[in-house]
């Protein structure tokens, strides 16, 4: 028994991964990190050479990138890290992910969309009340204008120089204009509209999760919709109230969308007149994301107490292979 | 006769306030455990609380949240449901989160600090897996008044000040203790995990703190006594950000009202408590405003007798109602009344002694009755010398899901089964200067255990919130260590040292696929190795105090991938008491983290470098006389 505990617990290695600087990636998974311990990193993988390095970010920076890092764009040779409870954006290189500079004073933000030199973020500043979009000023790293959306504004979007803001808190998607800030129109759509994708048409989907409150409970939907005059053109509602529906991403040619949906990932050919409900994966992930040039599905294991995994199906959805991020992983970033 | 605790330590010896005449009456797991129990500072004037005290002097591990923050108890690798908090015989823990916040237990307000080691669920039922902190404000009857009242200025913005006043007879005995602590905790630290790396100062984690304790006691004759307490407390504290977040906006305010009453009959005792707990919680970047707490009664009668000269017994009866509230519960307001029988037995024979404890439970609920497992726990002392004691103990342990676990919408899982499972432990004590222990003494004490607890309650995330499941079965192993040396050197100079070493591996021996890679693994911040040593040195009046504390890293992933670095923190205390008859004035000056290490106890959560207290403490013992 002395014996035994004498020898159980080794010191542990320090996970210091050490980096072949030739290395680049071409996919880079977000892993959130669990929530109040700040230990958000960036896995860094070549999916031509399976090379993976799992803690990159923090293996780089001798540091964790902060607390959620919620999402992700790419500006130049820049990396933009959300980090949504450390109410900061993180900017980096694209390969080395070295820090070279941070953007404070955000309060919660969500996601970003790069147009022209700025970048426009969501934050849901309260979640008691409105939020808002603030802008980033990208040749000087610098917070610009802000102006208050809806409630919990999530998924932003930019089309034909208009952008387009989803207020997961209400019911609606919220046109703006990129110079002014002004909100030009107010498309009413469902409940909780939280993601997404550019159709092949040139339009606009966007994903409602609908809404489970116990006095006031709605059916989401996936909707289309027309960017040249903000009207809806598609409903397709969900048959169950759920509030699960996430994640709205597409393959290059906008065609067919992927989703998360019931604890699966479900595909929806865009021509199809109603919501078909195709399983493509009957299990549950974090995050999705698909690979524009091959269309390989990336779906993300669900945790926060360890390292989670990165799973690879064929666009058909058969298993490709897998490897080992970071807690939390949500979202993919393909160079 | 061997005895309950095996070794007292350093300072419990210092503490002169204890009048003489202080009636004692050992509480059970003393009388009928023989579990390793630290005896520990309790004048409330080198640490201001539990948290503080047990970070230092113990080897339990204390998972501090920082200096505003919440402290639990991790005790032998359990987690802070599984080590329990004893107030006069009465379990201090929440009944909705199985936990007790030991930053707000003020040593001032006790006369005596107990940390058992290893669970005695035979004696103490519901959790105690991992051991039990024993707090007691005891009953007095030194006749005269008793005064004592300290005040302390320290780093950071902190003010401690303390009372403690008794007016006794023979036969009656009144006083009140009541604490007040203010701190700013506004400490410079070295943030890692900002770009640029930077020294900035702690924000948002402010604490203020009271306490009264008001008592009365009477002998109603020689073998007759009814005591009582009523503790009430009031805590408002600002939640600290983590070192990655620029700032927090999250406060906490805690009421307790404890009312605790024991009427000794001879050989009957019965005691009766009340027991309320309201949290306010609120933050305005969540939008929470959450108001949650309990109320429980608890009833407790039991019989102490003495079958023979060799064999002692005590047989009892125990029920706690409690009822819980919170937004979360929704319409609901959960009750449950836990009932428990326990009969426990010490047989002294010759060299060897014997302790053989059951306990049954029930839980009651509205929906359904249940009952838990026979709990059984043995332990054999055996005096192997004269110097050398060893003993063996088997126990089985349990913990009901709390409140939370069971009631909370959305996530509540109300088909979670007890945890449960059995303990071994193997100890020596060896004390080889025993001939005159006034003058030396030198103990060393080891301790050999293993624990294997099934059912293991976590919470999961699933869906879009998290729901606690029996996931997993942990076993947790290890060994102590522990000596204390007193020498008294010509000229009247004492010389005290104790020492304790720690190794503990808790691993998680079962769990789902989804958490394959957590098999085998240590649990997140169960230190493997962790070791304090204290010191001290009194000459006429003077009196040199040192406190150490090492902690191993400790992972902060469940498949050890991360951990944080292993730290050493000191203490030094320096004081000098200046008697004046019956009256007497102590001024104290103390260093904390001497060597102002910059250290995490937690993930992210910023501790204080060097920080400076300096103290001031009165104390008067005028004595009645009696015809």
């Amino acid at each position: 028994m002395l014996l035994l505990l004498a020898t159980a617990c080794k010191k542990p290695v320090k996970p210091e991964e050490k980096i072949d600087p030739t290395f680049e990636s071409t996919v880079l998974v977000l892993n959130e990190g669990s929530f109040t311990k700040g230990n958000a990193d960036v896995s860094a993988y070549n999916a031509t050479t399976g090379q993976l390095y799992s803690n990159y970010f923090s293996a780089q920076n001798g540091r964790f990138a902060g607390d959620v890092l919620q999402h992700g764009f790419f500006y130049g040779d820049q990396l933009y890290l959300i980090l949504n409870n450390s109410n900061r954006i993180e900017v980096c290189h694209k390969n080395t992910l070295l820090t070279s500079t941070v953007i404070n004073g955000l309060t919660l933000p969500r996601n970003g969309v790069v147009f022209q030199d700025k970048a426009y973020v969501t934050e849901t500043v309260s979640y008691s009340g409105k939020g808002r979009v603030s802008v980033l000023n990208l040749s000087a790293n610098s917070l610009g204008a802000q102006t208050t959306v809806g409630i919990k504004p999530e998924g932003i979007i930019e089309v034909n120089g208009k952008l387009y803001v989803a207020n997961s808190g209400d019911t609606t998607v919220m046109v703006l204009n990129p110079t002014t800030l002004a909100i030009t129109d107010t498309i009413i759509v469902k409940d909780g509209p939280n993601s997404f994708v550019k159709s092949s048409d040139g339009n606009l989907w966007v994903l409602c999760s609908g809404k489970d409150d116990p006095n006031d409970r709605k059916a989401g939907a996936l909707i289309k919709i027309n960017v040249s005059n903000n009207q809806i053109i598609k409903t397709l509602p969900f048959t169950e109230i759920l509030t699960s529906a996430s994640n709205l991403c597409a393959n290059s040619s906008g065609t067919t969308l992927y989703y998360r949906y019931k604890d699966q990932v479900r595909t929806q050919e865009e021509a199809a007149a109603t919501l078909s409900g195709n399983v493509l994966v009957d299990r549950k992930f974090y995050g999705i994301g698909v690979e524009p040039q091959s269309g390989t599905l990336y779906a993300s294991t669900y945790g926060f107490s360890s390292a989670e995994y990165a799973i690879r199906y064929t666009p058909q959805g058969q298993v490709i292979d897998s490897f080992q991020v970071g807690i939390g992983p949500n979202g993919f970033l393909f160079k | 006769m061997l005895m309950g605790i095996s070794m007292r330590l350093l300072f419990a010896q210092q503490d002169t306030l204890v009048m003489p005449e202080v009636e004692v009456r050992a509480d059970v797991p003393v009388l009928y455990d023989v579990s390793y129990t630290d005896v520990l500072d309790s004048t409330g004037r080198h640490y201001a609380d539990a948290s503080e005290l047990l970070s230092m002097q113990s080897l339990a591990m204390v998972k501090n949240y920082g200096p505003s923050g919440i402290s639990s108890l991790s005790i032998r690798g359990s987690s802070p449901s599984q080590s329990q908090v004893v107030w006069n015989g009465f379990v201090l823990q929440s009944f909705q989160n199985g936990q007790s916040d030991i930053s707000l237990l003020p040593l001032s307000l006790m006369d005596q600090v107990r940390l058992q080691y290893g669970g005695c669920g035979a004696l103490w039922g519901n959790g105690g897996i991992g051991g039990s902190l024993h707090l007691n404000a005891l009953a007095r009857f030194s006749p005269g008044i008793h005064v004592q009242a300290s005040q302390q200025y320290g780093s950071f913005g902190r003010w401690y000040s303390s009372l403690k006043a008794q007016y006794a007879t023979r036969r009656i005995s009144i006083g009140l203790r009541a604490v007040r602590q203010e701190e700013e905790n506004n400490f410079p630290y070295y943030n890692e995990q900002i770009y640029p790396k930077t020294w900035q100062r702690q924000r948002h984690a402010a604490l203020a703190l009271m306490g009264m304790m008001p008592e009365f006691h009477v002998r109603l004759s020689r073998n007759s006594r009814i005591s009582i307490w009523y503790w009430k407390q009031w805590s408002d504290r600002q939640i600290a950000p983590v070192m990655s977040i620029p700032n927090s906006f999250a406060e906490q305010v805690d009421w307790s009202d404890r009312l605790a009453a024991e009427w000794i009959l001879r050989k009957f005792r019965f005691r009766t408590g009340y027991f309320s707990e309201r949290i306010l919680f609120q933050d305005t970047t969540f939008n929470i405003n959450a108001f949650s707490g309990f109320h429980a009664w608890v009833n407790e009668c039991d019989y102490t007798g003495q079958a023979n000269k060799y064999w002692q017994y005590s047989l009892g009866l125990h029920s706690t109602i409690s009822t819980g509230f919170a937004d979360n519960y929704g319409q609901e307001t959960p009750s449950r009344n836990q009932w428990a029988a326990f009969w426990t037995n010490k047989v002294v024979y010759k060299r060897l002694e014997l302790n053989a404890n059951v306990r049954q439970e029930w839980m009651i609920t509205p929906e359904r009755w249940r009952s838990v497992p026979f709990m059984p726990s043995v332990s054999l002392q055996y005096q192997v010398s004269k110097r050398m004691d060893a003993l063996v103990k088997v126990n089985r342990h349990f913990r009901w899901p709390t409140m939370n676990d069971l009631f909370w919408k959305p996530g509540g899982n109300e088909s979670l089964r007890p945890e449960h499972g059995w303990g071994q432990e193997f100890g020596l004590d060896w004390h080889p200067c025993c001939e005159n222990p006034k003058l030396r003494s030198w103990n060393i004490s080891l301790r050999v255990y293993s624990r294997y607890i099934h059912d293991w309650i976590i919470w999961k995330p699933s869906n879009s919130y998290w729901t606690p499941v029996n996931l997993h079965s942990v076993w947790s192993r290890g060994g102590e260590l522990r000596s204390f040396w007193k020498l008294p050197i010509p000229g009247k100079v004492k010389f005290m040292l104790r020492h304790g070493y720690a190794i503990t591996y808790s691993t998680q021996e079962k769990t789902d696929r989804s958490n394959a890679n957590e098999l085998h693994k240590q649990l997140i911040y169960v230190p493997p190795y962790s070791m304090q040593m204290g010191l001290q040195c009194n000459y006429k009046g003077w009196s040199l105090e040192s406190a150490n504390a090492w902690m191993s890293w400790r992972y902060t992933d469940a498949d050890n991938k991360h951990y944080l670095e292993g730290y050493f923190l000191a203490d030094i205390y320096v004081s000098k008491e200046i008697p004046i008859k019956d009256f007497s004035l102590e001024w104290s000056f103390k260093i904390q983290n001497i060597f102002n290490k910059q250290y995490q106890v937690l993930e992210g959560r910023a501790m204080p470098g060097r920080s400076l207290l300096l103290g001031m403490n009165m104390q008067l013992n005028r004595k009645r006389k009696t015809k």
